[in-house]
């Protein structure tokens, strides 16, 4: 099942050890274990309520985990919380703003709270802006934005303090073709820059187009995980994912 | 189910949304007890529950009040016509006073005459002064003036108790102008209270209601089931048939009323219900969003100001008088019939059916008014008006102002931006600062001076300025709350960060209103000074408790408001300093600083263990009951509700009576205390008898009740304390305020011995329980012995007048320290009556 595992373990930015997560009655995440290797794009592929969204709290700390560890560069998600924040920038699936601070100003606070200069930190992420089709936009308050809209200034937010690791929740939900194509461009970019991304998804052709990792998941538990060409072994994804979701459902 | 293109109809789909909101409530409502009982093992939200059920007996004070001033406002509207007409009104008591001035003028008695006259003058010139104000020697001697220029015809009576059905014929008209404008008052508080004062909900549009209006239903069906939401969720409105009911019963006699409050109460509590939503509906349909919050602020405030002010005006007599005056002179007369429909029908005679029947056309009135409201909102669609108009370009602003500190640029640039909270923030603390600096007008000492009414109001207005900006400030992260958690910082270093803000705005502000004080009261810079340092203290622990009120959207995305008990928790006690100042209590004022600083440690150390679980509740685990928390709630109600009996009582009875009063209102205030602790403690699976006995590892608990240890020592340290009192009496400087607090040493027996019961019978088993019993306890688990010792003693000695400090401060530790060695509350007890019994036996 993770056959790659053991020799990424050296190179592994993230690890995630037999993570349970229970809400009252309701268990999200069910003994689940995984490692995200350095400098490159991994998926989590999942039907819909499947603990995506959770597994993503549990690592930027806003949820403890009932049992198991996760660590992001050697330091615990949840007590280091803090100083693993500086690691990380997260893009939510739907992200919302202040209704009282324009989409600059969002920017300039963000980057103020990571100690940077407000000032340079924008002037670093100008030419990024610009090719998503942001700068206009800009000075309008963030809370008008279109669904696309909010997504992009949420990715320069994740952006802004240059982290080595992203995580990205659904991070084409809603979006057109062309801002589709250009999030992937520019994952692909921002990997072979050293960044490390992991995002989740439900659709087949985004995992096979970026990932070279792949994680499935279903009903809270790890049903596969590896590199994408050991998962698929010559047949496509899809296959493969509805295999693998009907035989966990089953079990 | 709609047929074949036709609309589902009107009933079927109000039914269904109001079952619908039924069962997202009650959904609620049970989440939250699952959450409330997997924490704490029970499943009710007691202070809560307390707190509502408080607030609904309020609402329903408020609602008699103004029936009642309705009923009642002919007698201040006679006089203030007689006046008019060049008549001084008299009580009729006085009436044997003229006969016999006439018979001393008719004997040529003339010193008598001028005497009697003199006499008659001051007595009544009190009474003018009181009701008008004016200067008591210039009033005295109109008063005579009168009297001599018109003789006893230039005087009438006070009328009282008058039915206004039996004489409405005699009415002038400035009765049925005053009279509406009661009216008025209610309405309009009927009418824009709404869901109550928003202290901590944002205003967005439903986003529900693109999907409804995507079912062939009509719109007006969608709106009608909102607009029940007041009338079911704030208590004024279900309380609203009170005002009929006495209205109609003081007019009709008590039956009649009571059919008023059913046929005509109910259906108007649902057409204000309707009026003020349809209102806010299409407030927030037709207008921006920032200009909305606004708005709807003002709105929430006029409804706000019509209760405070009905309840503050009907307070004070000569608050009447003025007001009608002024209106005398000022409006002109009204119509009179719609208030004669309403009240007595239109027929020549007083009539119950027909004004039963015009009540009811006005709930008809108001719903129709309400659906023209609908209608108009919604003319221009559902779509929110928003954006820029043409041309206009935003400019950001830039991180240089303020640029170090980018929490506190993003603070301002919210309360600049969201107009509701400019208009609710600085509205609301001016109006109850002014409510307070006039009601407490008369409980403050005679000074010559008014600068503790000014600092007061100061005081007043800021607490009540942070009280409404923290909820408010933390509701403006609302769902956008995931940003902070992607900074490298804690949400506690961001809570304190808007604490800190607020902090030095709200001293801004207060210090904006004492500093023309000084100018105004040179004499008093002192004070004032001391006053602003007392202020800069407490209002950083109110800060920081106000924002200690924050909650995570749940998993919808709705920001849920904090739980009812915790919203008391942070307003309990708050008041003490501002109304301390005002009535030149010190000894209030000080307990208002220092219970603020303990209860907002409290709070701090509940929330720091909510944090790290905000977004999780499910993992949250609470400390142990009893909690510090639990101690100073249970300690501040007390003292609170025991305060509140005692003035009750004592408005009911003779002033000297006042320590019946007391040992009266602490006795049950205890009893029902002490029952609702039991009732809270078991609820938390903790055993009330636990709070008697405190084992602890490696020490056993005394076997017997008695303690001759406790005794003795009790005993020794009142000897101490009466040396103490003896000593006081030789320094200049304490003798005169020793000799104000021994007063009691010249009471009549009855009253030194309830003063002795309270004292030896009543106070110690309270004192114990509460504050050795719970909060030492509860400190010496969280801060450890020495400071638990310490805080616990120093609280202890706070409750009491400031000369016994220093002996009650030593015996907190007695007792305290008794109580840790010993392990059983029973040891104290026996100390701390004997040590009262020696006080009272040498005082």
């Amino acid at each position: 099942m993770t056959d790659s595992q053991s020799t990424d373990q050296e190179t592994a930015l993230v690890q995630i050890n037999g993570v349970t997560k229970r809400f009252g009655a309701k268990t999200a995440l069910n003994d689940f274990s995984w490692s995200l290797p350095k400098g490159k794009i991994s998926g989590l592929l999942g039907p819909n309520g499947a603990g995506k969204t959770t597994l993503f709290r549990l690592l930027m700390g806003v949820l403890k985990a009932d049992q198991g560890t996760l660590a992001i560069d050697d330091l615990d998600c949840f007590e280091d919380r803090v100083v693993a924040k500086r690691r990380i920038g997260f893009l939510p699936d739907e992200p919302v703003f202040y209704s009282y601070l324009s989409g600059r100003e969002v920017l300039y606070l963000s980057a103020g709270m990571h100690g940077l200069d407000p000032i340079e930190a924008m002037q670093s992420l100008l030419p990024l802006a610009c090719r998503l089709g942001m700068d206009q936009a800009l000075d309008d308050y963030a809370e008008e934005y279109s669904r696309g809209m909010k997504k992009k200034l949420g990715l320069l937010l994740a952006l802004l303090h240059n982290p080595p690791l992203l995580i990205l929740d659904e991070p084409t939900n809603g979006l057109d073709v062309e801002s589709t194509r250009l999030f992937f461009d520019l994952m692909r970019e921002l990997a072979d820059a050293g960044h490390t991304i992991v995002f989740s998804t439900h659709l087949m052709d985004q995992v096979e187009r970026l990932c070279s990792e792949v994680a499935v998941i279903s009903k809270g538990r790890l049903a596969r995980a590896g590199h994408l060409e050991e998962i698929c072994g010559g047949r496509s994804l899809e296959e493969v994912f509805l295999e693998l979701t009907r035989e966990s459902a089953a079990s | 189910m709609s047929r074949g293109g036709q609309p589902t109809s009107f009933w079927v789909t109000v039914r269904a949304l109001l079952r619908a909101a039924r069962l997202r409530r009650d959904g609620r409502m049970k989440r939250q007890s699952e959450l409330m009982r997997r924490k704490s093992g029970s499943g009710t939200d007691m202070l809560g529950c307390l707190g509502t059920a408080m607030i609904s007996l309020f609402m329903i004070l408020a609602h008699g009040l103004y029936g009642y001033m309705a009923l009642r406002i002919v007698d201040p509207v006679n006089e203030v016509s007689a006046e008019r007409e060049g008549m001084m009104v008299i009580p009729s008591y006085l009436s044997r006073t003229f006969d016999e001035l006439a018979e001393l003028k008719s004997q040529g008695a003339k010193e008598r005459f001028d005497d009697e006259l003199a006499r008659f003058a001051e007595s009544h010139a009190r009474e003018r002064v009181r009701n008008w104000g004016g200067d008591r020697e210039e009033t005295i001697q109109k008063v005579m003036d009168h009297y001599h220029l018109h003789g006893p015809d230039g005087f009438t009576y006070e009328k009282s108790h008058v039915l206004f059905r039996e004489t409405s014929s005699d009415f002038p008209p400035l009765f049925w102008t005053v009279l509406t404008f009661v009216f008025g008052g209610w309405m309009t508080m009927m009418i824009f209270q709404g869901e109550g004062l928003e202290l901590d909900v944002q205003r967005v549009r439903h986003p529900m209601w693109e999907w409804l209006m995507s079912h062939p239903i009509k719109p007006v069906a969608a709106f009608s089931a909102e607009m029940l939401t007041p009338a079911v969720s704030n208590p004024l409105y279900f309380t609203s048939p009170v005002f009929w009911w006495v209205l109609f019963g003081g007019i009709y006699g008590g039956a009649v009323g009571f059919l008023a409050a059913i046929l005509v109460g109910i259906p108007f509590t649902f057409a204000a219900s309707a009026l003020n939503k349809a209102l806010e509906i299409s407030l927030m349909l037709r207008l921006s969003i920032r200009n909305r919050g606004a708005v709807l602020g003002l709105m929430s405030w006029l409804g706000y100001v019509s209760l405070v002010g009905g309840i503050f005006v009907f307070s004070s007599f000569s608050i009447h008088l003025r007001l009608i005056a002024w209106m005398d002179r000022i409006l002109p007369d009204l119509p009179q019939w719609p208030l004669r429909t309403l009240l007595y029908g239109w027929g020549e005679t007083a009539s119950a059916t027909g004004a039963i029947i015009s009540g009811a056309l006005l709930s008809v009135g108001t719903v129709l008014i309400a659906s023209y409201f609908a209608w108009w909102g919604m003319r221009k669609g559902l779509q929110a008006v928003g954006g820029r108009p043409g041309g206009v370009v935003r400019q950001s602003v830039k991180p240089g102002w303020l640029g170090r500190y980018p929490l506190y640029r993003k603070e301002l640039l919210w309360f600049w931006r969201d107009k509701g909270a400019v208009v609710q923030v600085i509205l609301i603390p001016l109006t109850i600062g002014a409510v307070q600096a006039f009601n407490l007008r008369g409980l403050a000492s005679l000074a010559v001076s008014d600068w503790n009414i000014w600092c007061g109001f100061a005081v007043i207005c800021g607490t009540y300025f942070l009280i409404v900006l923290g909820p408010r400030s933390l509701a403006s992260e609302g769902a956008a709350l995931w940003i902070s958690l992607t900074w490298p910082s804690g949400l506690e270093e961001l809570l304190k960060a808007k604490a800190r803000l607020w902090w030095v705005v709200s001293s801004g502000v207060v210090g904006l209103i004492l500093v023309p004080g000084c100018f105004l009261f040179p004499g008093d810079l002192w004070r004032i000074a001391i006053v602003a340092l007392g202020w800069v203290i407490f209002s950083f622990s109110l800060a920081e408790k106000s924002v200690a009120l924050v909650t995570a959207p749940n998993s919808s995305g709705d920001v849920e408001p904090p739980p009812r008990s915790r919203q008391w928790a942070v307003m309990i006690g708050t008041l003490a300093f501002g109304v301390g100042v005002m009535t030149k209590n010190w000894h209030v004022a000080v307990i208002g600083v220092v219970f603020s600083s303990l209860t907002a440690a409290a709070i701090w150390q509940n929330l720091r263990a909510r944090l790290p679980h905000l977004f999780d509740p499910w993992t949250e685990k609470l400390p142990p009951a009893p909690t510090v928390m639990h101690a100073v709630i249970a300690i501040a109600l007390i003292s609170e509700a025991a305060g509140i009996g005692t003035v009750m009582l004592v408005l009911f009875l003779e002033s000297d009576q006042i320590w019946f009063a007391r040992s009266m209102a602490y006795g049950l205030i205890g009893a029902l205390a002490w029952a609702c602790m039991h009732q809270f403690l078991e609820g938390r699976d903790v055993d009330p008898k636990s709070i008697w006995t405190w084992p602890r590892p490696g020490r056993e608990v005394a076997k017997g009740r008695f303690s001759l240890e406790g005794l003795a020592l009790g005993a020794a340290l009142g000897g101490i304390a009466a040396l103490y009192v003896v000593a006081l009496k030789w320094l200049p400087l304490t003798k005169e305020a020793l000799e104000e607090a021994l007063s009691m040493a010249n009471a009549s027996n009855v009253e030194f011995f309830f003063f002795a019961f309270l004292a030896i019978a009543v106070a110690p088993f309270a004192e114990e329980y509460l504050f050795r019993g719970l909060l030492f306890r509860a400190l010496d688990r969280e801060w450890g012995t020495t400071k638990a010792l310490i805080g616990s003693s120093a609280f202890f000695a706070i409750y009491h007048p400031p000369l016994s400090w220093l002996p009650v401060f030593l015996l907190g530790l007695l007792c305290a320290w008794l109580f840790r060695r010993n392990g059983r509350l029973w040891a104290p007890i026996l100390a701390h009556m004997a040590y009262n019994t020696v006080i009272v036996l040498t005082g």
